[in-house]
């Protein structure tokens, strides 16, 4: 295309008027020289005008050649396509309002799913510059993703690099606010939860943001070794906990045990890169002393935020880094073996980025499904309503118009319909997801974290329903223009509307029909999957009893500032009056939840091989007291339980799972065997406490248990006596009869031995019901279901008005059948068993589809013992869907059964 | 059919008469029919339908340029002029066109 050429074309496109005009004038000019001409040879001028024409030719023609040779007749067309397609909807208003909303349910729900997806991963952090912002990921080969770095790794980073102009650590915890110093502060149930982020100095630095009120944190306060320690409070803790009350700035606040002073506010919504906002930021010499932390290498707990210096890539960055790790490795073999370290963009949801886009993918196909089946749907209303303007084209056909424009402009109609329904959708999914966002992270705020996702429309999100509906316009409305525009001019001028031997017009109806059910189907096997496992999920056996067990969760007395001696006493005062509360069986405290909760890890290694054999690696274990085995029903398969004695004097003994017995000594027994436990850690605060022992015994094996997801069992877990001064915050009482009647006793119990213990108590089978893993699978299948029913709805509606429809088009042969003496059952016959073969052709596809969907959710959810086909649930929801689909068809054949044979005869 | 002495203009002979005539100066398009039909004793009809696209798309060629005018009896209209390009390309064409009416002229002749 030449520059001349380009300039003429735009001319033409932005003064289409003018440039018609002069077109009219030159023509126009034409003619008048052309009749002079004619008239200075003698005719009259009535005569010589005539005589121009007919030389000329018709002059429409000579126009729209010209206009041809612009180049910008595709946009007229278009536009004039566009007013045409409007006055047909205006036209028909149910027509255009079915196939709007049924296109709207299917884009709306894709608009909503992606527009979460545009807020949680497309979106960047909303911080300055968020582009030289980098995570910085601790990774083997075994664990590519996001692991914690000690802070001894973090001082040695940030010290030696080059790339990075500040680095920043950060330590999640969950922390208790105990006391507040002022009395408007003052909590009344003795504690509440709070979700905290210790953080160096430079955090907010890194990320270029600024404290609302108050002051950052000052570099020295980095390296204090005292309380009160300074924190700030996110804005919307401040907001929400105290009403926005400015004499909080100054204020002392206990938490977990320790003494802080609140010195600033940071940003509503400021989350660094995590996936939720903090309540608090507290400065990091609180969760420990800096310098002896700087010397532990095991101490696995910083997440690293880095800001590029200027004109340094992210490339560059890694390399640099890379070879610290190396240097890192070869200085201290032990502890850093085989770690690397990769520099990654920082982006919310860090780690679990990866799983929330694979997530959104699955949900973008069956939300892409759900559009699939709208648009089918959709489709099947174009087709009945292209066989009544079959006239209408047949006349615009043998006037000339190409099949082709016809087709564009049938295709444009499509177009403006879906762009209609992307828009209404685009106004209902926002306004429908702020209200919903709302209700959530109200949800959300009693467990101590604040959501904050922005779903208002972005750019992603414009562009993404704009191709949609386009998308889906041409591909609904081609098929249907394709087969109303086949020339087949006499037919149709005839008005002779599809009856015998017109057998392949059905054939599209069909499979739409077939394709309706398969995609439905296959949304609902995956809702049925997922059901099916949330279901087994709750009746799973975890390895410990309960229905039985009532776990009491209480409060550690030393949070509220009792001594260590006060507590022990009380501890022993609690196990002797929850003992001999009736109804209880026997009473055992431990430290970790035996399903869920915080996993409390720490190295275990044998003792009879050198460390290098089995390698460090990190299990989880739990101080448990006496009874603790017997309290769970969990079974000892070898050996013993401890001793009172042995859970009185911090004796260096061990019992170990099933799963560790064997990774340490495959062939040989346990019992009597050594193993060493966990690395010199110093926490400051309270209730966090790891083994340290060289050489303990192991006395017992117990059988494995689920105690972190209930997808698999542990691969191994270390049991030690609970050593008198730790406090064991969970008590498990085994109780006979029913656990919600005792369940109260037991409040009462330990509240009348001292009253200001927060305490809560459940079985832990509501525990796990309620518990995260298995709300997953419970909100996925509750996903999953919406969709599908949501689906097969859209699929019923479509697959009664397409029978419908072929139903009408039959009547005059049925009539005539029933003229030569066919019975109703035959009739009905006849028409159900066209439909069935359709219905039956869309089962078949749907269940092989269903099961390609299983296999990809077994191999990203992990359904453990549920196969990737569950021929039963496949099964089950096949038969449901296949049995409403006939009820969809039956209808409609009834009907037409129900005619007088004389009326259909004479119906046109 | 009509009248046998006329003779249709052979397909993409058109652009190089209008170039040809061009050639003397700006012109407005009934003038360039009216010119070609003088010129070729009246042998050489111009379907005045297809005069105005064939001027256009030469227009949209960069080989004409179109400016509006006073014609000889003091109308506005519109007058095409040759680019420089539009010079090259009528060498080129007039070329051409001798090179094919000359071996069309020797087929005739010996084949």
């Amino acid at each position: 295309m030449s520059w001349h050429d380009l300039r003429l074309r735009l001319r033409a496109l932005l003064f289409r008027s003018r440039v018609e005009s002069e077109l009219d004038e030159e023509l126009k000019f034409h003619l008048e020289m052309e009749a002079r001409k004619h008239g200075t040879s003698g005719l009259d001028p009535a005569d010589a005008t005539r005589q121009a024409k007919v030389a000329f030719g018709a002059a429409e023609r000579v126009k729209e050649e010209c206009r041809d040779t612009r180049g910008t007749q595709w946009f007229d067309n278009f536009l004039q396509d566009l007013r045409f397609a409007f006055r047909l909807l205006r036209k028909d208003r149910g027509y255009a309002f079915t196939a709007i909303a049924a296109l709207a349910l299917g884009i709306g729900s894709n608009t909503a799913l992606f527009t979460l997806f545009a807020a949680t991963v497309l979106k960047p952090l909303p911080v300055p510059n968020p582009a030289g912002l980098v995570n910085l990921w601790r990774t083997t080969a075994q664990s590519p993703r996001g692991g914690f770095f000690s802070f001894a790794d973090y001082i040695y980073y940030r010290d030696h690099n080059s790339g990075l102009a500040a680095l920043a650590a950060e330590t999640p915890a969950h922390l208790r606010l105990v006391t507040a110093s002022g009395p408007s502060l003052a909590t009344t149930n003795g504690a509440e939860p709070m979700f905290g982020l210790f953080i160096t100095a430079n955090y907010l630095n890194v990320f270029g943001i600024q404290p609302i009120a108050g002051r950052d944190f000052l570099p020295e306060e980095e390296r204090q070794t005292a309380g009160p320690y300074p924190v700030l409070l996110s804005e919307n803790y401040w907001d929400r906990r105290f009403g926005r009350n400015p004499s909080v700035l100054g204020q002392t606040l206990m938490l977990s045990g320790t003494q802080t002073v609140v010195i600033g506010i940071t940003p509503r919504d400021f989350m660094g890169t995590r996936q939720d906002v903090p309540d608090a930021w507290v400065i990091a010499s609180a969760f420990g002393d800096v310098g002896r932390r700087a010397l532990n290498r095991n101490d696995l707990s910083c997440g690293l935020t880095g800001r590029l210096k200027p004109g340094v890539t992210r490339q560059q960055a890694q390399a640099d880094l890379s070879v610290l790790a190396s240097s890192l490795r070869q200085e201290y073999p032990q502890a850093e073996r085989q770690w690397n370290v990769q520099v990654v963009p920082a982006l919310r949801f860090g780690t679990n980025h990866q799983a929330l886009t694979i997530l959104f993918g699955i949900l973008q196909v069956a939300m892409g499904l759900v559009l699939l089946i709208a648009c089918t749907n959709v489709a099947g209303l174009l087709l009945g309503k292209s066989v009544t303007r079959r006239k209408e084209i047949a006349v615009r056909l043998s006037l000339g118009a190409s099949r082709g424009r016809l087709v564009r402009q049938l295709v444009s109609e499509g177009v403006l319909m879906a762009l209609l329904a992307g828009f209404a959708s685009l106004l209902i999914t926002w306004q429908a997801l702020a209200a919903i966002g709302r209700v959530v992270s109200a949800a959300l705020a009693v467990k101590g974290t604040t959501l904050a996702i922005d779903v208002t429309p972005d750019l992603h999100v414009f562009v993404y329903i704009l191709t949609i509906s386009i998308l889906a316009g041409v591909s609904f409305s081609l098929a249907p223009a394709l087969q109303s525009t086949r020339p087949d001019l006499v037919a149709a001028l005839k008005d002779e509307t599809a009856a015998f031997g017109v057998r392949n017009k059905g054939r599209l109806r069909g499979w739409l029909v077939a394709s309706q059910i398969a995609v439905s189907l296959t949304l609902l096997i995956g809702a049925g999957l997922l059901t099916s496992s949330s279901v087994r999920m709750v009746s799973i056996d975890p390895g410990f009893e309960t229905r039985s067990v009532l776990n009491l969760t209480v409060l550690n007395p030393q949070e509220l500032g009792y001594s260590a001696a006060r507590s022990q006493d009380l501890q022993r005062t609690l196990h002797d009056r929850l003992r001999a509360t009736p109804g209880v069986v026997s009473v055992s405290f431990a430290t970790r939840i035996p399903l869920g909760g915080n996993v409390t890890s720490t190295f275990v290694s044998p003792n009879d091989r050198p460390p290098s054999a089995t390698g460090q690696r990190q299990f989880p274990f739990s101080y448990v007291s006496q009874d603790y085995f017997q309290t769970l029903g969990i079974p000892l398969l070898r050996g013993r339980a401890f001793t009172a004695q042995e859970i009185g004097s911090n004796a260096a003994v061990a019992v170990i799972s099933e799963g560790l017995a064997r990774r340490f000594w495959p062939d040989d027994d346990a019992i009597g065997k050594r193993i060493s436990l966990g690395s010199r850690t110093e926490v400051r605060f309270v209730g966090r406490r790891t083994p340290l022992s060289p050489s303990t015994e192991v006395i017992g094996v117990a059988r494995e248990v689920y105690s972190q997801s209930l997808t698999a069992p542990d691969a191994g877990v270390v049991y030690i006596p609970k050593p008198a001064d730790e406090w064991g915050g969970l008590v498990f009482v085994r109780v006979s009869g029913d656990p919600s009647s005792v369940a109260g006793a037991l409040i009462r119990e330990i509240h009348g031995t001292e009253p200001n213990l927060a305490v809560s108590a459940e079985t832990l089978e509501h525990m796990i019901a309620t518990g995260e893993v298995s709300a997953l699978y419970r909100v996925g299948a509750i996903v999953f279901t919406a969709i599908g029913l949501l689906g097969f709805t859209l699929a019923s509606v479509g697959i009664y008005s397409i029978m419908a429809f072929s139903v009408s088009q039959q009547t005059r042969e049925v009539g005539i059948r029933m003229a030569l003496g066919a019975q109703r059952r035959d009739v009905l016959r006849l028409l159900l068993g066209a439909g069935l073969k359709w219905i039956v052709a869309g089962l078949l596809i749907g269940a092989g589809l269903g099961a390609i969907l299983s296999r990809v959710l077994a191999s990203q959810l992990l359904l453990e013992g549920q196969g990737f086909l569950d021929p039963a649930v496949i099964a089950a929801v096949s038969a449901l869907t296949g049995l409403l689909a006939l009820v969809a068809a039956y209808f409609p054949a009834r009907r037409a059964t129900k005619l007088d044979p004389a009326l259909t005869l004479r119906f046109e | 059919m009509s009248q046998p002495s006329r003779m249709d203009l052979l397909q993409g002979t058109l652009d190089l008469l209008i170039l040809r005539t061009l050639q003397h100066g700006p012109m407005h398009g009934w003038s360039v029919s009216e010119r070609i039909q003088q010129i070729s004793r009246e042998v050489l009809q111009v379907n005045q339908g297809s005069l105005y696209p064939a001027l256009h798309r030469l227009e949209h060629q960069g080989w004409i340029k179109a400016e509006w005018g006073v014609s000889e009896l003091g109308r506005r209209a519109r007058f095409y002029s040759l680019t420089a390009q539009g010079k090259k390309q009528l060498e080129l064409e007039t070329e051409n066109w001798a090179r094919l009416s000359d071996a069309i002229g020797r087929v005739l002749k010996l084949a």
